[in-house]
Order: C-alpha cells, then sequence, then structure tokens
C-alpha cells in the first residue's frame, strides 16, 4: 500500500513556543487514521500545518508524493485536500447552499452532481438549502462543514474534532456518516478527536500525540487493548489487589 | 413643489455620501478596519478623471476618460492593500487608523503636487444642462446622473456580491476568514480585489461630486461626512451605507431650508450621535451572535 500523506519530522512554532515537536507519521490511502492527544498537545497545529494554513520551521510533508510544506491553501486544496475545521467554521450568513459551493470554490467543473451527493448524505441540509448557515444548530452545522470538505471532492480529509459540542447520539451519527464516505466514496481521513472511544471504534489506525510528539502508533485494536490507552484516553481503571487504587499510574506507551 | 425639489436635491448629494460610505463598509469588512483615506481616495479619482477629459489635459472623451479612471484607481487600491495595508495585517486596530490616515494626507500631497491647489473644474457634458421633470419641478442633469448611476452601480454590485462565485467569495471571506481559507479561496488577494472595488467606486463618487461644481485637493474631507453615514446606516452593512448617505443628505438639505443658519452642518454628526446611543449597532445592523 502506498502513504497517501507523509509527515516527517515536522516541527511548528507559534512565535517562541514550540507546538510540533518532530512529528512523522503516514496515512495510507482509503484509511481512516486517528490522531489522539489532550488539549495542547498540538492535534490542531499538526492539521493546519498539513493543510497549509500554517507554515512548518521543519520538516516535510509529502501530499501524493508531492511536497507541500509551506505551500499556501488554496494550491493544496486544488490537489485533493479538505480540511474541515475545529468548530465548524461555517459562513454565517452565506446560506447553506452558498457555503457548499464556497467548498468546491476551486473547482471549475460541474457542481450540481457533488450537490446531490452531499444532500443525498445529509439530507437535513436539502431542506434547509435557502437558510443562513449561522441559523442552522450546532449538529447541522458540523454537516455542513463535512459537507462543504466534500465539495471539494477530496482525496483525503483532514476532520479536525468532528464531536465538538455534539450530543452523544449525534456523535454516532456523524461518525456512522464518516465511515460511509470512506467507505463509498473512497474518502481518506485523517481524524482528530478528543473523544478516543468513538474515534478507536471508526478509525484503523490510530497516533497518539502528546506535547508536540507521537508517543505511541498502532492499529486501533492494538490502541484499544493498550493499558495506557485504556487509562488515560478511555477512562478505564484497572483495580489493583484490594479493589481500589491509591498511586497514579505511569505512561509508558507500549 | 419647492419640497420635492429640495429632497431631490438631498438625495443627489446623499448617494454621493452613499458612495463613500459604501467604499468604508467595503473595506470594513475585508480589511476589518476602517480606511481613513477613503474622501482622499474619491478626490485622487476625480482628478485622475479631469487629467484623463479635460481639454487642456488629455482631452479625451468623457466616458472612456472615466472607464479609463476607474481602471487606474482600480489599481491604485489594489496596490494600496499590497504593499502597505498587508503590512499591518495582524497588528492592532489603530495600526491600519494611523495608516491610512497618513496615507490620506499623502494622497492630498499627491494631487496637490500634480494638479495644483486651486480649485478646477471638471469637463463634463452635464454642466448647466437641466431638466423640466414638471412646471416649477427641474432637476439638473448631474443631480439625475447621480442617482441613475448609484442605482445602477447598487443593482451591479448586488448582482456581482450575490450572483458570482468571486462574489460570494468575498463574502465568505468576509465572514469568516479562517474558513474562506481552509476552503483554498486567496483570501490576500481577495482583500486587495474589495479594495481595487472601493478605489472604483470612490472614482465614480468622486467624478458626480465634480459634476457639481469645482474640485481641490481637500475635498477628500467629505470622507468625514460620509462616515457619519456608514456609522448610521450600521457599519458593516453595504445597503446601509447607500441609505445612510441618502439620510444624511436629506436631513442636511431640510436642515439648511428649514433650520436656523449653521444646522445643516451639524445635522448629519448629531444624527450619528443619537443613532450610536438609541442604536449602537446602526440602523440597517447585520451582526448577529456567532453560535458555538
Amino acid at each position: 500500500m502506498t502513504a497517501m500523506l507523509e509527515v516527517l519530522n515536522l516541527e511548528a512554532h507559534y512565535g517562541a513556543i514550540m507546538a510540533l515537536r518532530g512529528v512523522s507519521l503516514s496515512v495510507e490511502e482509503g484509511r481512516i487514521v486517528t490522531i489522539l492527544g489532550a488539549n495542547g498537545a498540538g492535534k490542531t497545529t499538526l492539521m493546519k500545518t498539513i493543510s497549509g494554513v500554517m507554515d512548518p520551521t521543519k520538516g516535510q510533508i509529502l501530499f501524493m508524493g508531492r511536497h507541500v510544506e509551506g505551500r499556501d491553501p488554496d494550491a493544496i486544496v486544488r490537489m485533493g485536500l479538505a480540511h474541515v475545521p475545529e468548530g465548524r467554521e461555517v459562513f454565517p450568513f452565506l446560506t447553506v447552499e452558498e457555503n457548499l459551493r464556497m467548498g468546491a470554490f476551486t473547482r471549475r467543473d460541474d457542481i450540481r452532481a457533488d450537490l446531490d451527493l452531499v444532500y443525498d448524505y445529509f439530507p437535513v441540509l436539502r431542506e434547509r438549502r435557502g437558510q443562513p448557515a449561522g441559523t442552522l444548530s450546532g449538529g447541522q452545522q458540523q454537516m455542513l462543514a463535512i459537507g462543504r470538505g466534500l465539495m471539494a471532492r477530496p482525496r483525503l480529509m483532514l476532520l479536525d474534532e468532528p464531536s465538538l459540542g455534539l450530543s452523544p447520539l449525534l456523535t454516532q451519527e456523524i461518525f456512522a456518516i464518516i465511515r460511509r464516505l470512506n467507505h463509498e466514496q473512497k474518502v481518506t481521513m485523517l481524524l482528530v478527536e478528543q473523544n478516543a472511544h468513538v474515534a478507536l471504534q471508526t478509525a484503523d489506525f490510530g497516533y497518539v500525540l502528546e506535547l508536540g510528539r507521537i508517543v505511541m502508533a498502532g492499529s486501533s485494536e492494538r490502541l484499544m487493548a493498550s493499558e495506557d490507552i485504556r487509562e488515560f484516553y478511555l477512562g478505564q481503571q484497572g483495580t489493583g489487589q484490594r479493589g481500589q487504587r491509591r498511586w497514579k499510574r505511569r505512561k509508558t506507551w507500549r | 413643489m419647492e419640497l420635492v425639489q429640495l429632497l431631490l436635491g438631498g438625495i443627489a448629494n446623499g448617494c454621493i455620501y452613499g458612495l463613500i460610505a459604501l467604499g468604508f463598509v467595503l473595506i470594513y469588512k475585508a480589511s476589518e478596519g476602517v480606511n481613513f483615506a477613503q474622501g482622499d481616495m474619491m478626490m485622487l479619482g476625480a482628478f485622475v478623471t479631469l487629467g484623463f477629459v479635460n481639454a487642456d489635459r488629455m482631452d479625451l472623451p468623457f466616458l472612456p476618460g472615466v472607464a479609463l479612471a476607474c481602471l487606474v484607481m482600480g489599481c491604485v487600491g489594489y496596490g494600496i492593500d499590497r504593499f502597505l495595508v498587508r503590512g499591518v495585517f495582524g497588528q492592532p486596530q489603530f495600526a491600519m487608523v494611523i495608516l491610512t490616515i497618513a496615507l490620506g494626507f499623502a494622497l492630498r500631497f499627491v494631487a496637490g503636487t500634480i494638479w495644483g491647489y486651486s480649485p478646477l473644474v471638471l469637463e463634463t457634458p452635464l454642466a448647466g444642462v437641466n431638466l423640466e421633470l414638471a412646471a416649477g419641478l427641474a432637476v439638473s442633469a448631474a443631480d439625475a446622473a447621480t442617482i441613475v448611476t448609484t442605482v445602477v452601480l447598487t443593482v451591479l454590485l448586488w448582482a456581482f456580491f450575490a450572483r458570482t462565485r468571486l462574489g460570494l467569495a468575498i463574502q465568505a471571506a468576509s465572514q469568516n476568514q479562517l474558513a474562506a481559507y481552509y476552503m483554498g479561496i486567496p483570501v490576500k488577494f481577495v482583500n486587495s480585489l474589495v479594495w481595487a472595488l472601493s478605489g472604483i467606486v470612490a472614482t465614480v463618487a468622486g467624478v458626480l461630486y465634480a459634476a457639481k461644481g469645482a474640485i481641490d485637493p481637500n475635498i477628500g474631507l467629505l470622507g468625514i461626512k460620509a462616515f457619519a453615514a456608514a456609522v448610521i446606516g450600521g457599519f458593516g452593512s453595504l445597503p446601509g451605507a447607500l441609505a445612510g448617505g441618502v439620510i444624511v443628505g436629506l436631513i442636511e438639505a431640510t436642515a439648511q431650508r428649514y433650520g436656523p443658519s449653521g444646522i445643516s452642518q451639524m445635522a448629519p454628526y448629531a444624527l450619528m450621535l443619537l443613532v450610536l446611543v438609541f442604536w449602537p449597532g446602526g440602523l440597517f445592523a447585520q451582526i448577529r451572535a456567532k453560535k458555538v
């Protein structure tokens, strides 16, 4: 299998603060890969650097075999990489349909088929196509953000916290659609998520990012079985001999 | 009849304020700062046109001359954003305020150096022509042209923003710059384009203003009254800017006729204060809280 996205020793700074300290990862075509990590681990920075909104200070990013580090986002979108940003970021005063059209901004061909495709995945957007996006509920806005990303007809989609602020039920619904898109539309996904449970259920492969470094990588099954992941990300606590524990486990990342 | 006459003149003046206010709002939405040089861009647009069409200058036919001036001022607007405003992007708000105020002075001196400081008259085919609408009701061709041009320009701008891909992209970039970046919209280019557009609108306003009288490098101070119009309309709303301009024009005209002397100069600013106190978002505010 070929790697669609290859990130090598990526470093990024916010002023003097180092947010990424040499991150390497690869995303193979057709997969869903997730990046887990606590607040401030550098997940969003990593996504922004990949999609070109931020420039890395060091390291390389190869998308479909071509160097994209430091290039402008419009060039990268045109190559087939769509970024669904954290917190939805819809255009509040444009209608739902205009938002979707903006998702296809870099394309010059006919987009009607893709509009229909998005409306088929998210029927509620069809109902509300003429309504300003700012008046949608949070879940609908997330659907719109994903649909808007799809309109670029991407090969790879970066999804930054699609469950942010959604109810557990809506989260399940969104992730079911993400799986379907991956399966039916062959969109490779790189998924950043705080909700490790649903992320590992959805993804094939996962990385754990802590303080700007990858500390663990493995298939979702392996990660889900790992003691550290179970304790620090899935919130399950092993019990000691006396049925309770009075110490904090050290992370070993094995 | 007299009142109608008065109101027509007020509306015509108001259209010019409205067009300048439109330039303010366009740039406010794109660059998130006020361009205090907007009035001076109008002044420069009028002088560039004068340079193209006056008989003792290049003596081009009127309409091609205006079109050429629009083109030149579009490039000037684009250049101002590309080489000056982009440099203070991301700096605190006042950086752009100071920059544009300084730019206004610079433009005034540029115009003064090239065209001199004494008043000049732009030769237009409209000069001295009056249209008789009804008995006792005449409107000068300049006023009629002002109103018609403003309406046409408004419709064109509306169509551009609502119907074209680029226009939508400009709206998108002004509503959520970061998201526009993610969509692959070239935000910097789009912002420069808005400056170009506002340079063109300023030129049209300048030509219409010049059609009514003489121009000198200080007419850019009209921009302050247009700023009041933009505030009254609710900064950030394009239709509001035009409406604000017309309101200011009407109030000025009626105050001049019926009020005590001096009140007409004061009236627009008094209204601005009233609006700020009672409707802080402006009369046509388009600001709603962002949903998280």
